[in-house]
């Protein structure tokens, strides 16, 4: 039977469709069932696509950390590029050597040895130069080799190297509270910080095409990290350049083990340098498990005759004494059972006679402070500490600071001989910073700041400037004043060391012992200097800390020179005119 | 017309609707992804100037960093105030030899 014309033109008309439909449908079955690489029920990848870390700079914009980009080389995901097929992988791997060695002097084969089945990307090159990982890039194409790919990523690195290691930090990769993994501050500006810089990465689950590449298909693939927020220093790199050089060579000649330099504005309590040797470099991993802290911050000492300062402070405030009292110096004297003997005792058995209280700390006499520590007793003397934050920390804007309980009356522990030896710098723990920030006290009219090295913090949000902020009162206005004056009589008479030509400088000397776990270590001592200049309007206060210092063991030799030195170079850079050039 | 050649016109209708639908699908699905990766290689390239001002950002803080600073200025012949050589902090962090180790 003939078929009707009609339904021959239909036939004709459907023919190519139905063709075309059917080419659709072997197609498919081929790709999802033969085609090589197939992707073995990978279908989806995380990426983290990590943020640029924001830069750390110095208060004149210098920059101190930033990321930088680099490059590397990794293989990606096994299963994709040899099909799971260990003869397969094998020569895949010949092949990548065959491309990639030459070039990168690398072997893959041996890189894949351990490649974890967790880890579906594996490094085998880092750090490369951005020309060469551009001819791998190319090279690779060329080739069509698969499952190789050169990957920009981010690395912190730091310019000034160890010069400010302390301070700024470094970064290290780790898992944070979140349980999100990438890069974290783990000291220093980097951590205390940390929220600001880190920016906000993009975790994504993208589907991948059969060679494990991600399909930027979904909206959110085209989502790009974040970059961290900006952080502005009070730091100021040149000044902490030239507190470095100085306590580096005061570190040479003195002999000393170690040494720090704390040096702050006593107005706002803002450091514009802290120095500390020898330090690490943070561009140096391998540095940072030895040395990585901020021993300005966080490690204590028994400040010794620095401390005076705060009991003659403490005295002068209750209203016990006045610059011009005199009291009878013997040389030694019995407190709460122990004997308290001068420094000097061996020149002056018998004590130095009458004394009034600028003497006593001129001399730097033992005997006189625990004389004033009597005078005020337990409670006045232990409300005068806490009035300067001894015993507490500074609330500075860097991490791990340390501080230690100071031993007070009421205390189980507490012995009355513990009052007379704390009253010149023993049995009371310090950090360089704390005991900064105490005399602070004197330069800034009475006012304790609370110290900070963040200045400013930039972010998208906006720009948020650190103001300073007052802690408290310690002392009033006139009792500064008095102990100002008293102090630069110290310079002016004994310390000659100390002295910058033109300014007017006020400070004291310290020589502490150092306390071991069998009692006070007779072979070494701390040498400090704390001081501020110029007196009549104190812009800057410097303490220097030598730790066992082999040519003398006294402050005055030793610490006080490297003080003079750096303020001689610090005042005029900060536009301080010569005291005797004012009006 | 018979009900079998009302059946194939209407399958015949349905295949070219389907194609037709299919050619826009393709044909917007193109244009999409075409417009993707026009975005994506704008971000690219966004991503790639960022990281060439960060390498030359980084390029000019080494070379403007005080211990580079120090080595330039002693190359060109320059000394401190004070007339003495620049001690160590270029090479920090220094090591101190012992002077006098003692017994």
């Amino acid at each position: 039977m003939k078929e009707p014309a009609s339904t021959l033109r239909l036939h004709q008309v459907a023919l190519p469709p139905a063709m075309l439909l059917g080419l659709v449908v072997i197609r498919l079955i081929y790709l999802t069932f033969y085609a090589p690489g197939a992707p073995s029920g990978v279908q989806s990848l995380e990426l983290h696509l990590e943020a640029q870390r924001g830069r750390i700079l110095d208060r004149r914009e210098a920059v101190l950390a930033m990321d930088a980009p680099r490059y590397q080389v990794v293989l990606e995901y096994p299963p994709i590029a040899h099909g799971g097929d260990p003869l397969r992988r094998a020569k895949w791997l010949e092949q990548v050597d065959e491309i990639l060695n030459p070039m990168l002097g690398v072997s893959a084969q041996e890189a894949a040895r351990n490649w974890p089945d967790t880890w579906w990307r594996l490094p085998i090159a880092k750090g490369i130069p951005e020309d060469l990982a551009r001819a791998v890039s190319r090279r690779v194409e060329e080739i069509g080799l698969r499952g190789v790919r050169v990957l920009p990523y981010w690395q912190r690195v730091y310019p000034e190297g160890p010069l400010l290691g302390p301070v700024v930090g470094f970064v290290f990769f780790g898992t944070d509270h979140n349980g999100l993994e990438g890069r974290q501050g783990a000291a220093g500006v980097e951590k205390a910080y940390d929220a600001f810089l880190r920016g906000k990465p993009v975790i994504l689950r993208v589907p991948v095409d059969a060679e494990g590449r991600p399909l930027p298909l979904k909206e959110e693939a085209l989502a790009q990290p974040e970059p961290g927020g900006e952080v502005v220093l009070t730091i100021d790199r040149t000044i902490q350049a030239i507190a470095a050089e100085e306590l580096a060579r005061g570190l040479q000649e003195s002999g000393a083990q170690r040494g720090d330099v704390v040096m702050l504005r006593p107005r706002t309590g803002e450091i514009l340098a802290m120095v500390s040797l020898p330090t690490f470099d943070p561009n140096s991993p391998e540095t940072l498990d030895r040395d990585a802290r901020n021993p300005a911050v966080q490690d204590l000492y028994e400040p010794g005759s620095v401390f005076k300062i705060l009991t003659m402070a403490a005295a002068l405030e209750a209203g016990i004494v006045q610059p011009e009292t005199r009291y009878l110096d013997h040389g030694c004297v019995e407190f709460g059972g122990a004997p308290i003997c001068n420094w000097d005792r061996d020149l002056f058995p018998g004590g130095r006679g009458w004394l009034d209280m600028t003497e006593l700390l001129i001399y730097s006499r033992n005997v006189g402070a625990a004389y004033l520590a009597r005078m005020l007793g337990p409670d006045r003397f232990y409300a005068a500490l806490h009035a300067f934050g001894i015993g507490e920390p500074t609330d500075v804007d860097l991490p791990y600071e340390a501080t230690m309980r100071v031993r007070a009356y009421g205390d189980p522990d507490w012995r009355e001989a513990d009052l007379g030896r704390q009253s010149f710098g023993q049995a009371v723990s310090v950090t360089p910073l704390q005991m900064a920030v105490a005399v602070s006290a004197v330069a800034n009219d009475g006012l304790i700041m609370r110290p900070f090295v963040v200045r400013e913090v930039r972010t998208a949000d906006g720009v948020w400037r650190i103001e300073p902020r007052i802690r408290r009162r310690a002392i009033s206005v006139q009792t500064a004043r008095t102990l100002r004056e008293m102090l630069e009589a110290v310079i002016r008479q004994e310390a000659s060391k100390a002295r910058v030509p033109g300014y007017r400088i006020a400070g004291k000397t310290g020589t502490a012992q150092i306390p071991t776990p069998l009692g006070y270590d007779p072979q070494g001592t701390i040498a400090s200097f704390v001081g501020f200049s110029p007196v009549e309007d104190p812009q800057v206060l410097i303490l220097v800390k030598l730790d066992r210092p082999r040519r003398s063991p006294w402050g005055s030799e030793e610490a006080a020179p490297v003080f003079s030195r750096i303020a001689a170079r610090i005042l005029p850079l900060l536009g301080v005119p010569p005291s005797m050039s004012r009006p | 017309m018979s009900g079998r050649q009302r059946v194939l016109l209407m399958v015949v209708g349905g295949l070219l609707f389907l194609a037709s639908f299919a050619l826009l699908f393709t044909l917007l699905s193109t244009a999409t992804v075409e417009q993707g990766q026009i975005v994506q290689h704008l971000s690219e390239t966004r991503a790639a100037l960022a990281r060439g001002n960060a390498a030359i950002e980084e390029a000019i803080a080494r070379e403007s960093a005080i211990p580079r600073l120090q080595e330039r200025a002693r190359s060109m012949g320059f000394i401190s105030s004070s007339g003495e050589p620049v001690g160590p902090p270029l090479s920090l962090p220094i090591t101190l030899p012992l002077r006098d180790p003692g017994p």
